[in-house]
């Protein structure tokens, strides 16, 4: 049964169908940074012409998170500015935008009680003008996961693990530098529904009367589908915004994956502020989670524990 | 028999070697200071005019040794926050700090008068020409950096000393992997001093070579 609460600001939509969510209090606390990635497709960061590491990335199998958490924030700053970024000084972003911050801090907490997963993402407004592509939504924030890993597996998606939601962007998608088609929206190649090869999409935006986005991405990207969103909430405390989401480890829908002990899910966030559309919008790097999981050394992992 | 011919060869011969042939006598003593202190002049000059040479400003007398030295100015490596800066030499000739390495820096300073002759020539003495035979240059000194290992850079430099913690994640996972396959600093370092020859920049633009400088 798909109900779905409207994700107006400040407004909470009560009803016994939906599960609390956890006293957040208690919730491990995790510092990423959302930066401005402009026009850095898959192909770029896998061309060892541009991006010096390409070889880390497929020999050593490491990941962006393991190179670049800590400057991420120059990366969006060097991005959003047009400074020539990567082994091949590319100017990542043609037009670059002077206004606005390259990165945002930000954080993220995860939970589970065994029927649902919830997420709680917390930013600063960035400073910045609109704008003005999306004109029913100031504000959006998405996350992106895939079907996850058994140790020692490996993800359906080939460099999910690695690249996060890079899987799904490309130099040919809209707004990117090789776009030949304005409708052309994220993919992932070789996607397939049914082995598993897309990456589960929700998303809360701020319009008024907009509801949560429960999609995937596939050969294209769909924004609708999913079952498993019980569950988005958005608002502005002061200069703060703090978006939740429920969604059941269920799923059920298309598109959505089933989230199960045991696995390693690759995730990663996006926020589309100042009414941004397509490639103007902050992303973060790859992370990952786990449901009451460890896992040793890997800086990116995320342990979502029962509450 | 032997006195006849004693004299005839010392008719033959000039004054000097005549002298060297037939030292006068003198004391142990006297030997022994002349000999060391003659040493001391030979050493000495040795090492005064190896130094003398090494000197940035004695290198930059040739015009033509005002382009890379500019473009090195403008690097890390000449100006920085705690005033470390390395000049030519400390790259290009330097030894690697071990004792019996001197040989390898003399050698390179034999070499140098190559640098001479092309002064001479003209061969580099203009920007054009420079950029003409940049890559060649560059190549050079490449390639010998490789083959010893990068010891010019790692008379500063060690992995040994490096602080993992001081350096951003993505330098860190470098030169983590950078030891575990035994590379050595000019193959990721690529004009950390100078400009990078163009034909170089294309290479690199066509998935080649990498370089990080």
């Amino acid at each position: 049964m798909k109900k779905i609460a409207l994700a107006v600001m400040g407004v909470f939509v009560a009803s016994g169908a939906f599960a609390a969510e956890p006293d957040w209090s208690k919730v491990t606390e995790r510092k990423i940074k959302l930066f401005y990635p402009g026009q850095s497709g898959l192909e770029w960061i896998m061309n060892k012409a541009d991006h010096s590491a390409v070889p880390d990335i497929v020999d050593k199998k490491r990941a962006c998170s393991k190179c670049h958490e800590g400057d991420a924030n120059e990366v969006g700053d060097k991005i959003i500015k047009g400074n020539p970024a990567g082994n091949s000084k590319t100017q990542l972003e043609p037009k670059p935008i002077s206004d606005r911050a390259g990165w945002v801090p930000a954080t993220f907490k995860m939970a589970h009680d065994g029927q649902n997963l919830y997420v709680r993402v917390e930013w600063e407004q960035p400073k910045g003008g609109s704008f003005g592509m999306d004109k029913k939504n100031d504000v959006k924030l998405a996350m992106m996961f895939d079907g996850g890993f058994a140790d020692g597996g490996a993800p359906a998606i080939e460099l999910a693990e690695r690249a996060g939601c890079w899987v799904t962007c490309h130099n040919d998608l809209r707004s990117m530098k090789d776009a030949k088609d304005d409708k052309k929206t994220k993919y992932i190649k070789g996607a397939a529904l049914d082995g598993g090869k897309f990456m589960d999409l929700i998303q809360w935006r701020s319009g008024k009367g907009e509801k949560p986005v429960d999609g995937y991405i596939a050969d294209k990207r769909v924004m609708e589908g999913g079952k498993g969103l019980v569950k988005a909430e958005g608002k502005k405390e002061g200069n703060k915004w703090v978006v939740t989401f429920t969604r059941t480890l269920a799923g059920g829908g298309t598109g959505d994956h089933k989230i199960e002990p045991g696995k390693i899910y690759d995730f990663g966030f996006a926020l589309h502020d100042g009414g941004a559309e397509a490639r103007y919008h902050y992303v973060s790097l790859n992370y990952q989670f786990g449901l009451d999981k460890t896992v040793e050394g890997v800086k990116y992992y995320y342990n979502v524990v029962k509450q | 028999m032997a006195d006849t011919q004693d004299n005839k060869s010392t008719n033959e011969d000039s004054g000097l070697i005549n002298r060297l042939k037939n030292p006068p006598k003198c004391s142990m003593l006297r030997m022994i200071v002349i000999g060391v202190l003659g040493g001391i002049v030979i050493w000495g000059g040795l090492n005064t005019g190896m130094e003398y040479t090494n000197r940035s400003e004695f290198c930059t007398s040739c015009h033509e040794m005002q382009i890379p030295f500019n473009e090195l100015k403008q690097t890390v490596h000449y100006k920085n926050r705690s005033g470390a800066a390395a000049q030519c030499a400390d790259c290009h000739v330097a030894s690697s700090k071990t004792p019996t390495d001197y040989m390898f820096k003399a050698f390179q300073k034999i070499l140098a008068a190559r640098d001479v002759i092309g002064h001479i020539k003209g061969t580099i003495d203009t920007p054009e020409k420079f950029e003409a035979h940049r890559y060649t240059m560059a190549q050079r000194v490449w390639e010998r950096l490789k083959e010893r290992d990068s010891k010019e850079c790692r008379n500063c430099h060690d992995f040994k000393y490096m602080d993992p913690d001081k350096q951003k994640d993505r330098s860190a996972v470098k030169h983590e992997g950078a030891v575990e396959d035994g590379k050595t600093c000019i193959e990721c370092h690529k004009g950390v001093s100078h400009h990078l020859p163009k034909e170089y920049l294309e290479q690199l633009k066509q998935g080649g070579e990498k370089s990080e400088g």
